[in-house]
């Protein structure tokens, strides 16, 4: 009571009300006659003779709630006390209003995944097109031209103005303005009319691999193709026959564009990467602003707090899988062939392992930003370089074909491609679906196991 | 303004970052370690892709088209009925349809086909052309009896320039230094500034006779120095030296050039700053900007092949041009009157970007 008289305000509380809230010398006049520890005793005893009236037995305020808490705990099971949903409802309604609250994670936790998935499916773009392309034709004749006009005629060329000479061809490489460079050797006409061997000379810009090989195979197609076309005006259809054919069909994406190829791989991504980052988040605030404490303090165990924290990020994670779903469907136009119910319960799947895998991240990190960093890049690079992003599992190696083959997103990519475009249902993909359901109960109890439930 | 309390500042913040273990290990492994594996890690193209034959024939052709497919281009086929082939697990289904090699024989022209899963970009175009390949030559083999090789009457010399080999480790050693350039310069800035708003020290500078301008070049500069440093180190010890990438061009060209581009982006990492606030905030923002500055600058794909809208937003983004700039210098040797233009972009962006961030930042200090 002596600390008390000091304080600016105080509040007397029973049976979690405030009864009331004022200085303590106000307090102290109002009913104790200029004495605190009478106010004190007076405000008290108000509650205390209400209850009165209604309990037979005359007990004070802490025995009251001892002798609940003991009737309540002979009526639970012993189950209840381990596993309460009240106490995990509790948890999921306190994450939600403070997500609510927060401007910045809420907006990254439904915008977030929209952005990226706008960004990745334009930004991994496999498709080679408009490529820009520039002749040196020291020939002009009309059988040049002619070879030259079938590649400005593709789609995947644009033809820039002539070259003019070495220097002009040397200065437009170096710059990136050409990625291929055509010439065309004097006589060239006259030789190929003579039946001599000729050199048609072609420069790849090679400065990026990936479209560089490309070039060289639309160029290699494109070649071959002027040289059987020429056959078969010079001989007829027989000349160009062959002794077989080989008839290349391009199954699921039948025009290979790349956003059919990518947009559903990037899904898999965008719902493991913020939901992981933001679960991760979710205990590790506690920890660094220490609100971590009621979690210490109070009854609610382990299990109850975690699934408590990752509900309302399960069910947010799905409301980012619609709506990734349908800006795949809808904005970048990709059919969805299969089975749509599978592919929603391949994402819920999902979507608990990658919730649960950020909430066992958390258990090893104190701070926010180090969470942030360390699950990005702890789910970042699995998710896209060994997962069939980009490159399909079997052709990994090493470590890589390790990961690739134990990882979710693996599996769920597989989920995602073959219900997007291979027209699959459940019964076509056990496989994948057994793999994400053992591995829920894995994470989660890992995850619950070193989780600590008390500061160290 | 005075210059000695902007440089005076600035060694502040060298001596903050020194004492930072956390950023300085960042710092080297963003520029040791990411790029050396990022070099290393690229798979050829064509790597172990899976193949099944759908072998309806069994005559000696069909066995030699079987055995052709070898690691590490291929795995080893595997022999797989029709309707297996629709379950769609492999990359590549070969068909060889029934009596093909009587059909062959009797100049009846039969048809193979080739399944290619087109959801696998990576694998499905230039597999599909080593498949042709592989299958005529047997084919021809077969037919003819001995190996040989056809000259074209007329040939296509085909040469890639600046990467003959189109060695892919090349480009991603060169594409994770210009990446790492890119993360730092904005993550290192923006953690300065948070860190004085997290430990309050940033009151102390607002009872000095600085002005926001000074704190703010100072910030600029120590960090923008620190990022240059370690990417020449970088370029010349781990990209030159250990991973031995020829680079076409001038490093001091380059590195000028990185610098102008580090201007704008540090200044970016203060905008960015004043918007988070707090670490937490900060790291989710670089979350949502950094992957779409990086994507789509045209440093992993080509820009043009991106649709025209974002080609044309993406010029305003300061990592377009640096990646135009530093692909031209470092891979094909281009010199200042190739990339001039570059230049003189990077340094309006980084004028505008500066001003607007020096306002927020007075705003934010109030």
């Amino acid at each position: 009571m002596n600390e008390a008289e000091r304080c600016d305000r105080i509040s007397l509380m029973h049976a979690g009300k405030v009864l009331v809230s004022d200085t303590p010398e106000r307090l102290a006049e109002q009913r104790g006659g200029g004495n605190l520890e009478e106010a004190f005793v007076a405000y008290l005893q108000d509650p205390i003779d209400a209850t009165d009236v209604k309990s037979p037995i005359a007990v004070p305020a802490p025995a009251i709630e001892a002798a609940e808490a003991g009737e309540h705990g002979v009526a639970r099971s012993s189950l209840t006390q381990f596993f309460n949903l009240r106490r995990v409802f509790a948890y999921t309604q306190r994450e939600s209003l403070e997500l609510r609250r927060d401007p910045i994670r809420a907006t990254l936790a439904i915008l977030g995944s929209l952005i990226l998935m706008f960004v990745m499916g334009y930004g991994i773009n496999m498709d080679v097109e408009n490529l820009t392309f520039a002749a040196m034709d020291r020939d002009e004749t009309a059988i040049s031209r002619d070879y030259l006009l079938q590649i400005s005629g593709s789609r995947y060329f644009t033809e820039l103005p002539a070259i003019t000479d070495y220097d002009d061809l040397d200065r437009r490489m170096r710059s990136g303005e050409l990625s291929l460079a055509i010439e065309i050797p004097p006589g060239f006409g006259r030789d190929v009319a003579h039946g001599r061997n000729v050199q048609i000379g072609a420069w790849v810009d090679g400065a990026m691999p990936s479209r560089a090989e490309t070039v060289r195979g639309y160029v290699q197609a494109m070649h071959a193709q002027w040289l059987a076309g020429r056959a078969r005006q010079l001989y007829g259809n027989a000349a160009t026959a062959g002794d077989f054919q080989l008839a290349v069909r391009y199954r699921y994406n039948p025009d290979i564009k790349s956003i059919v190829a990518m947009a559903p791989a990037v899904i898999p991504i965008l719902l493991l990467i913020i939901p992981a980052i933001l679960a991760a988040l979710s205990v590790v605030r506690e920890k660094e602003l220490g609100s971590i404490i009621n979690f210490y303090v109070t009854p609610v165990t382990r299990l109850e707090f975690l699934l408590g924290k990752q509900i309302p990020y399960v069910l947010l994670g799905m409301l980012n899988f619609f709506l990734l779903t349908v800006f795949a469907v809808f904005v970048f136009r990709v059919p969805f062939t299969g089975s749509f119910p599978a592919f929603t319960g391949g994402a819920f799947l999902y979507v608990i392992i990658t919730t649960a895998m950020g909430l066992l991240i958390s258990a090893f990190m104190n701070s926010q930003i180090a969470a942030i960093f360390t699950t990005a890049l702890l789910t970042m690079i699995p998710a896209t370089q060994y997962s069939g992003l980009i490159d399909p599992v079997s052709s990994l190696q090493g470590a890589g074909a390790v990961i690739g083959r134990i990882y979710p997103t693996a599996h769920f990519v597989t989920i995602t491609r073959g219900t997007f475009s291979k027209g699959l249902d459940l019964g076509d993909l056990p496989g994948p679906f057994i793999a994400l359901f053992v591995t829920i109960p894995i994470l989660l109890g890992l995850a619950t196991a070193l989780l600590k439930k008390q500061a160290s | 303004m005075r210059t000695t309390n902007i440089v005076q500042l600035g060694i502040k913040e060298l001596w903050g970052l020194l004492r930072d273990p956390m950023m300085l290990i960042l710092i080297v492994y963003a520029f040791t370690i990411s790029i050396y594996t990022s070099s290393k890690a690229q798979p050829e193209t064509l790597n172990q892709a899976a193949l099944a034959i759908v072998d309806e024939d069994k005559s000696p052709v069909a066995a030699r088209i079987i055995t052709a497919f070898n690691p590490p281009y291929f795995t080893i086929p595997r022999l797989i009925s029709q309707t297996e082939m629709d379950t769609g697990l492999d990359t590549f289904a070969l068909n060889i349809p029934p009596n093909f090699q009587r059909d062959m024989l009797a100049q009846r022209s039969p048809t193979i086909q080739l399944n290619v899963d087109a959801t696998r970009m990576s694998q499905a175009f230039t597999g599909a052309g080593y498949i042709q390949t592989i299958v005529s030559d047997e084919v021809s083999e077969f037919l003819a009896r001995y190996r040989s090789a056809a000259a074209l009457p007329i040939d296509l010399a085909l040469r890639a320039r600046f990467n003959p080999e189109l060695n892919k480790g090349w480009f991603g050693a060169i594409n994770n230094v210009i990446s790492s350039v890119t993360m730092l310069s904005i993550i290192l800035t923006g953690a300065a500034l948070i860190r004085e708003r997290e430990h309050g020290t940033i009151e102390h500078l607002l009872v000095m006779p600085v002005t926001p301008f000074e704190i703010m070049a100072s910030k600029i500069w120590s960090m923008g120095f620190v990022v240059l440093l370690a990417a020449s180190v970088s370029l010349v010890f781990i990209v030159q030296g250990l991973l031995s990438v020829p680079i076409g061009g001038s490093v001091p060209l380059f590195l000028f050039g990185t610098a102008l581009y580090l201007f704008a982006m540090t200044s970016m990492g203060i905008f960015l700053a004043t918007v988070g606030g707090s670490m937490p905030q900060f790291g989710l923002l670089l979350t949502l900007v950094l992957m779409p500055l990086q994507m789509l600058s045209g440093a992993t794909t080509p820009r043009e092949s991106m649709p025209e809208i974002i080609q044309k937003i993406m010029l305003a983004a300061p990592n377009t041009h640096f990646v135009i700039l530093a692909q031209a210098v470092l891979f094909r040797g281009a010199g200042l009157a190739v990339v001039w233009l570059q230049f003189a972009a990077l340094l309006v962006i980084g004028a505008i970007l500066f001003f607007f961030s020096l306002r927020r930042f007075r705003n934010f200090l109030r």
